[in-house]
């Protein structure tokens, strides 16, 4: 049974529990709405590339295989369930309460659409707005299996290539290995591993079952503190609004390594180039700083250690309260200046 | 089983991958997405956008369901 869903309006969130900035989820339910399994992956290549024809196949397989096992095979997809929710829909939140639960076809039907990722704008709002700290599961959601050393091979449902010196290299994992389980729960997908990982706790040990050359071998993986920060955010549509709060709308990238040379600065030093400065609204509180297309960022907030736009980002709301102001040295040209922009 | 879902998978790939309006020139995003209710609502292979018709079927037919969310772009 395939249902086509086209809007987030009146989606039920206590079972629709997903990375909110993908364009493209499924999700495989059992008749009694136990879910089977999710697919649908992103990064910071194009979305179509990080989803395939045959590893949907593959996915699709293995729910074929659960549902005819079902319900004897339960515990196995306990923790992949949905978990509590505040808010029952997306129009619940206080941010997108604008909308309808359906869409006015007869009108501006796609202003009328509530967009995936406007689902965690509204959570992160609410975190901002209590002037709570973002705990690193809400700057850092839905984490890649690169950030513990693992790429999925996009063609299958679960094989993966690792890095040697990495959470997943130091567990034991090869090259090749296909993962069955993470902590007691069956994989049908890179999607299902994000799920599980989203949900571990830091400095953990977490049990993986992985088929090698056929055969079953149990592995225990330890994710240190503070891993999620590893994490590279900035492709995310969400992260649109972590850059009005931190960096009043500027769109920060590393620069290359020939400029950083040709500036005197060392490998570890921040250098982050202004690719985009926003123009209107609150996310133009970089440009009312004085600050253009093509500022190099060298310090914020007194700190020059910032390597990516990422761990700026998350130090910006994990750090700052709305209202703080935060110091930025810059340099344009042969000359660095220093501002001050308010944090939101 | 292996090449029945492949095939399966294939002609559902043009919908995931594509959107039904791919050929109209110059559609603005409420064109597409109008145009996609129209083409697919009544398409055999696809409940268009009524979850608990389609928790029923499976029940009744036994099988999974496969829920897509898709933004059409």
């Amino acid at each position: 049974m395939s249902v086509r869903l086209v809007k987030c309006n009146g989606l039920d969130l206590s079972l629709f529990q997903f990375d909110s900035d993908l364009t493209f989820a499924v999700f495989f339910f059992n008749a009694d709405r136990t879910l089977y399994a999710r697919y649908g992956t992103r990064s910071q290549h194009d979305a179509d590339k990080d989803v395939s024809l045959e590893g949907l196949a593959a996915t699709m397989r293995t729910v074929l295989a659960l549902h005819a096992e079902y319900p004897g095979n339960a515990t196995k997809l306990a923790k992949k369930q949905p978990v509590a929710v505040e808010q029952p829909t997306p129009e619940s939140y206080p941010l997108l309460s604008q909308f309808k639960p359906e869409l006015d076809y007869g009108g501006r039907v796609a202003g009328s659409c509530i967009h995936c990722h406007q689902i965690r704008d509204a959570q992160r709002m609410i975190v901002r707005q209590q002037n709570k700290t973002m705990p690193d599961p809400v700057v850092f959601p839905f984490p890649s299996p690169r950030t513990i050393g693992l790429s999925f091979d996009k063609q299958t449902r679960s094989t993966v290539q690792v890095e040697e010196d990495s959470s997943a290299g130091l567990a034991g994992l090869r090259n090749g290995d296909e993962i069955e389980q993470i902590d007691g729960q069956q994989v049908a997908s890179e999607a299902d591993f994000q799920w599980a990982l989203n949900r571990l706790p830091d400095d953990n040990p977490v049990a993986v079952v992985i088929n090698r050359a056929g055969k079953p071998v149990s592995l225990s993986m330890h994710l240190p503190e503070g891993w999620r920060r590893k994490g590279d955010i900035s492709w995310r549509p969400t992260s649109w609004d972590l850059r009005r709060m931190v960096t009043g709308g500027m769109v920060l990238k590393p620069i290359p390594d020939s400029t950083r040379e040709s500036m005197g600065l060392s490998a570890d030093e921040m250098a982050l180039v202004a690719d985009h400065v926003g123009q209107f609204g609150a996310h133009a509180r970089a440009k009312q700083a004085g600050l253009v297309k093509g500022d190099i960022v060298l310090e914020f907030d007194g700190r020059a250690d910032f390597q990516s736009e990422s761990e700026l980002l998350a130090y910006g709301v994990q750090q700052k309260k709305p209202g703080d102001e935060a110091g930025i040295r810059y340099r344009r040209g042969n000359e660095t200046h220093s501002t001050k922009i308010r944090i939101e | 089983m292996r090449v029945r879902v492949t095939c399966l998978m294939l002609g559902w790939g043009l919908l995931f991958f594509q959107t039904p309006t791919a050929g109209f020139a110059q559609q603005t995003r409420d064109d597409k997405v109008r145009s996609d209710r129209e083409t697919l609502k009544d398409d055999d292979s696809w409940n268009y956008d009524d979850l608990e018709q389609g928790f029923e079927v499976a029940r009744r037919d036994r099988k999974p369901v496969m829920a897509v969310l898709r933004c059409i772009p």
